[in-house]
């Protein structure tokens, strides 16, 4: 396995507070089906500001993984495993065996995300009870 | 794009990043005001977008880097 890049990123949760009243401004930021699913689940500032930190750390991992091609925010979803741990992955454009690892963690005034992406045919495989102990996104 | 559109454009801009219309310059840029991050980049766009009844490519999304450059790129929109 080999690291291309690292990111993290800190965002304020309440910057996102008036967004569950007018969501407009997550288009910006969320695919499609990352939409979906905050409809269908409890569309929270704390969810959302995890979902930013997560992909803006995982846009500056990229910088450096490929500095010649501008990774932007609907490259990539962000989903959670049923254990709830944090998971990424970019939607196109990059090699297969490319592989993100997340880690998010939340207080309630703020969401802070490192990422690491990673090449190799088990970057993204984690032993069981590996995961860390985020927080849900 | 006419007095009207850059009004409204300078508008979104003011309060998005917290200034006064005096304070915002053809050379104001992403990350030179602490306000101008990421985030409200984002919200900018987004509102230029409803604003303008547009939809931004990505490749002028990060290309905005100031407001001249802004002016630029909106100009290419609007005609």
């Amino acid at each position: 396995m080999r690291v291309l890049g690292i990111g993290v990123d800190m965002v304020e949760v309440g910057r996102f507070r008036d967004m569950t009243a007018d969501p407009r401004p997550t288009r910006q930021f969320l695919t499609e089906g990352e939409s979906q699913r905050m409809k269908l689940e409890a569309l929270t500032p704390r969810s959302l500001a995890g979902i930013f930190a997560a992909k803006e750390a995982i846009i500056k991992a990229s910088g450096s993984a490929w500095p010649q091609r501008a990774i932007f925010f609907n490259d990539i979803e962000v989903d959670h495993r049923p254990n709830g741990a944090p998971h990424a992955r970019f939607l196109d454009a990059v090699p297969a065996n490319v592989q993100i690892l997340l880690s998010v963690s939340h207080t309630q005034e703020h969401a802070i995300a490192f990422a690491m992406v990673v090449q190799g045919d088990n970057g993204n495989e984690r032993r069981p009870g590996q995961d860390t102990a985020d927080d849900l996104l | 794009m006419n007095d009207d559109q850059v009004r409204t454009l300078r508008t979104i801009f003011c309060e998005e990043l917290g200034i006064q219309d005096s304070e915002l310059q053809d050379s104001t840029a992403y990350n030179q005001l602490e306000s101008w991050d990421s985030l409200t980049h984002l919200k900018i766009v987004s509102r230029i977008e409803d604003a303008f009844s547009i939809e931004m490519e990505v490749d002028d999304i990060i290309g905005m880097e100031t407001f001249a450059k802004a002016k630029e790129t909106m100009a290419k929109y609007l005609g």
